[in-house]
C-alpha cells in the first residue's frame, strides 16, 4: 500500500509499504476514505517531538471502511463505516472507565519511554513518535486498528467525509478545550492561535454558551475564517501590539474569563521575547516556546480558566508562575479524550448544529502528502486544513 | 546433532574459561604494571605491605583472576527483586490468575513455562537460548486467598527461587494493588553457565514491564503490540 513516511526533519515521503494485518484479537483494518494532516503533525514534521524513527507511518485523523475485524471485535463488521479516534485506549482501565481515555494505561507498548519524560504514560496514539506507541498512522491506505471494540464509530452514510472526518481530533479537541473552560453564562473567552482546533475551540466556545469569543492570530486569512462565525471578534497581533492591553480595553478592564492556547510548542513570538526563545529553542536550551501560554496566563482575569488543547512536549523558561498563583488560575490540559466526545458530537453534525468542513482549504490526493506538509508548514496558499485522499 | 554437540561442548569450555578469568586483558596489563612498581619501590623500602599488594597485583594480573571481584559477583547473582502494580480488577479475579502458576509465563519474560504436577507443585523451565537449559521443581509454601501466595523451588534444585505476591483491595475502587517478590539465587558451589544466563536476563526494569504485560492481559485481554507493522523502507 502506499503511506505517507517520516524520515527525519522537513522529510516527507509516500512510499510503497506493506498492508497491515490484524496482531491482536481485538483489532481492525480499516480502508482510509480520507484523511488529514493536523497542526501537530508539523511537530514532527519539524523535528520537534522525540523517538520519530526513519520509516515512520504519519497520521492520526482518518476515517474509513472496515474490512476485517479480529476475533475479540463483535461491534464491527466488514464495510461498516467508521471514524477512529486519534487516541488509542483499551476501554478497559481505571483510566477508559472514568472517560480519561487519553490516560489509558494500556495502549502504550512503549510506556517506559514516556515514562522516563512524563513520570507515567498517556495513551498510545497513531502516528505520533514512538514514545507514544511507534503505531503506524493514518495516512496510508490501510490501517490497523487496536482496541477496534472501542474506538471507532459507525457512521452514517448520508454525511460527507469531510463532515464527519474532523470528529477523529480537531473537532473534540477543540470542543474539549472549551469545556474546560467551564463557561458561565457571560463568559468571554479569548482564543489564542486560529489554526484548525483554533476554529473549532471558538464554535464549541458558542455551542457551550459563552457569551463572546475574541480570536488572536497573526495571520489574515485564519483571522479571516474565524470571523465568519456570527459573533466572534478578533484580533490580529501585528496591529495591536500588546494583547494583553487589548483584551483589557475589550473585556471592560477585567480580562476574559478564559484563555485557550490552541498555538502550543512552536508559537512565534513578537520583539525581545520572540528572539529570546528562538535563539534558546535553537541552542537546544528548551524545546517548546511557549509564547501564546504566558500571553494567556498573563491576561486571564482572577480566578479564570488557562485551557491548553495546544501541544506541548517538553520543557520550558519563563513560565509565569507568579500570575497563575498570584490570580488563582485553573490550568487544564491535555490530550484530548475523543472517545468520550466522539457520539455527542457527531449527533451535533447530524442535527445540523456544526458542519466541520470548514475549515478544509486544500483537497490533493494522498501522493501530494511532502508538498502538502512544507505548504501547510508555511501557511502557504491560505492553507488552514490539508484533506488527503488515498 | 553432531555439530550441535560440538557447539555444546566449546561453550562449555569457554564458560570454564571465563569461569576462573575475572579480570579484563587491559585491567590485566595495568595489575602487571602496577606490581612491577609496587614490588621495587617496596623492595628498596623493606616495606611488606608495599610487597604484599605488589604480590597480589601480579596475582591478578598473571592469572586473570581477582577473588575480590569474585565475592562481589556472587552477592549480585542473588536476586531479590521487589515491584507493584495496581489492577483494575477485582482481588478475587486477579488473586487467581496468580493462583494459577502456569500463567506466569505469558507475561513473566524469564519463564517458558510452568507446569502443574498436582495443587501445590509445579515444574518449571526458564527462557533460555538453546542449548541452555535450566529447569526445577517448585510447591506453593503458603496462600491466603485474596491475600497473598507464596511459592518456592524445591530443595537441591539447580537453582534456589522463591516468590510471593501480596494482593491489597483498593478501598471505593474496584481494583487491587498487587506486590510482588522475586528471589533467584545460584545453588551452593558452582554455578553453570545456564543458571549465569539466566540470572542475568532477570531485571527489575525487566520485571517491571513483565508487570505491565500482567496488567494489560488481565484488564485489556490483551498485550499492546506494534511487532509486525508496516514500516516504511529508508534508503541510506
Amino acid at each position: 500500500m502506499r503511506a505517507v513516511c517520516w524520515n527525519g526533519r522537513k522529510q516527507i515521503r509516500v512510499e510503497s509499504v506493506d498492508d497491515p494485518h490484524l496482531l491482536n484479537p481485538r483489532d481492525a483494518i480499516i480502508a482510509t476514505e480520507l484523511t488529514a494532516i493536523c497542526g501537530s503533525d508539523l511537530h514532527l514534521y519539524n523535528g520537534n517531538i522525540p523517538t520519530m524513527q526513519p520509516g515512520d507511518i504519519l497520521g492520526h485523523e482518518f476515517i474509513g471502511q472496515v474490512v476485517e475485524v479480529g476475533p475479540e471485535v463483535d461491534n464491527l463488521k466488514p464495510g461498516d463505516r467508521v471514524a477512529v479516534p486519534f487516541p488509542i485506549a483499551c476501554g478497559r482501565c481505571f483510566y477508559c472507565s472514568r472517560g480519561a481515555y487519553s490516560f489509558c494505561d494500556n495502549s502504550n507498548p512503549n510506556a517506559w519511554m514516556a515514562e522516563k519524560v512524563y513520570g507515567y504514560s498517556p495513551a498510545g496514539l497513531f502516528g505520533y513518535s514512538h514514545m507514544l506507541g511507534g503505531y503506524a498512522g493514518g495516512q496510508a491506505e490501510y490501517v490497523r486498528v487496536p482496541y477496534a471494540d472501542v474506538g471507532p464509530v459507525k457512521l452514517p452514510r448520508e454525511l460527507s467525509a469531510e463532515q464527519v472526518l474532523f470528529l477523529t481530533d480537531i473537532f473534540p479537541t477543540g470542543f474539549q478545550a472549551a469545556e474546560n473552560c467551564r463557561i458561565q453564562p457571560g463568559d468571554v473567552v479569548a482564543v489564542w492561535g486560529c489554526g484548525p482546533v483554533g476554529q473549532f475551540a471558538i464554535r464549541s466556545a458558542f455551542l457551550l454558551g459563552a457569551e463572546r469569543v475574541i480570536a488572536i492570530d497573526s495571520v489574515v486569512e485564519r483571522l479571516e475564517m474565524a470571523r465568519i462565525h456570527p459573533g466572534t471578534e478578533i484580533l490580529n497581533e501585528d496591529d495591536v501590539g500588546d494583547v494583553t492591553e487589548a483584551l483589557r480595553d475589550l473585556t471592560g478592564g477585567r480580562g476574559p474569563d478564559a484563555c485557550i492556547d490552541a498555538v502550543g510548542m512552536e508559537a512565534h513570538g513578537h520583539g525581545l521575547e520572540g528572539l529570546f526563545d528562538t535563539a534558546k529553542y535553537k541552542l537546544m536550551l528548551q524545546n517548546d516556546r511557549p509564547i501564546a501560554l504566558r500571553q494567556a496566563i498573563n491576561a486571564c482575569r482572577k480566578g479564570g480558566t488557562v485551557s491548553i488543547p495546544g501541544v506541548y512536549g517538553g520543557f520550558i523558561d519563563k513560565f509565569p508562575i507568579g500570575a497563575a498563583f498570584g490570580k488563582g488560575l485553573t490550568l487544564k490540559m491535555g490530550q484530548t479524550h475523543v472517545q468520550k466526545y466522539i457520539r455527542p458530537l457527531l449527533e451535533k453534525v447530524e442535527n445540523g448544529e456544526i458542519d466541520p468542513s470548514f475549515v478544509v482549504t486544500h483537497r490533493l490526493p494522498l501522493d501530494e502528502a511532502p508538498s502538502a506538509y512544507e505548504m501547510f508548514n508555511n501557511k502557504e496558499d491560505g492553507c488552514i486544513k490539508v484533506v488527503l485522499k488515498p | 546433532m553432531h555439530q550441535g554437540r560440538l557447539k555444546t561442548l566449546t561453550s562449555a569450555a569457554d564458560e570454564l574459561e571465563e569461569s576462573y578469568i575475572n579480570v579484563g586483558p587491559i585491567e590485566r596489563w595495568l595489575s602487571v604494571a602496577g606490581a612491577a612498581a609496587l614490588l621495587a619501590i617496596g623492595a628498596r623500602r623493606k616495606n611488606a605491605p608495599l610487597l604484599i599488594g605488589g604480590g597480589v597485583l601480579l596475582f591478578r594480573g598473571v592469572i586473570g583472576f581477582c577473588p575480590v571481584y569474585e565475592a562481589l559477583k556472587s552477592r549480585r547473582s542473588e536476586l531479590e527483586i521487589e515491584k507493584t502494580i495496581s489492577v483494575f480488577r477485582p482481588v478475587n479475579e486477579v488473586y487467581a490468575v496468580w493462583r494459577n502458576l502456569e500463567n506466569l509465563p505469558r507475561f513473566m519474560s524469564h519463564l517458558e513455562s510452568v507446569t502443574a504436577i498436582d495443587d501445590k507443585r509445579s515444574h518449571w523451565v526458564a527462557r533460555l537460548p538453546s542449548p541452555l537449559r535450566l529447569e526445577w521443581d517448585a510447591a506453593i509454601t503458603e496462600e491466603h486467598e485474596n491475600e497473598s501466595l507464596s511459592w518456592a523451588s524445591l530443595p537441591d534444585s539447580d537453582v534456589a527461587h522463591a516468590g510471593s505476591v501480596y494482593f491489597r483491595s483498593v478501598p471505593g475502587r474496584n481494583a487491587t494493588e498487587v506486590r510482588v517478590t522475586l528471589s533467584y539465587r545460584p545453588p551452593a558451589g558452582a554455578a553453570g553457565a545456564a543458571v549465569g544466563r539466566f540470572l542475568s536476563t532477570i531485571t527489575e526494569d525487566q520485571i517491571r514491564e513483565d508487570l505491565r504485560c500482567f496488567k494489560a492481559i488481565v484488564e485489556a485481554g490483551e498485550r499492546p503490540t506494534t511487532a509486525g507493522q508496516p514500516t516504511g523502507v529508508t534508503l541510506h
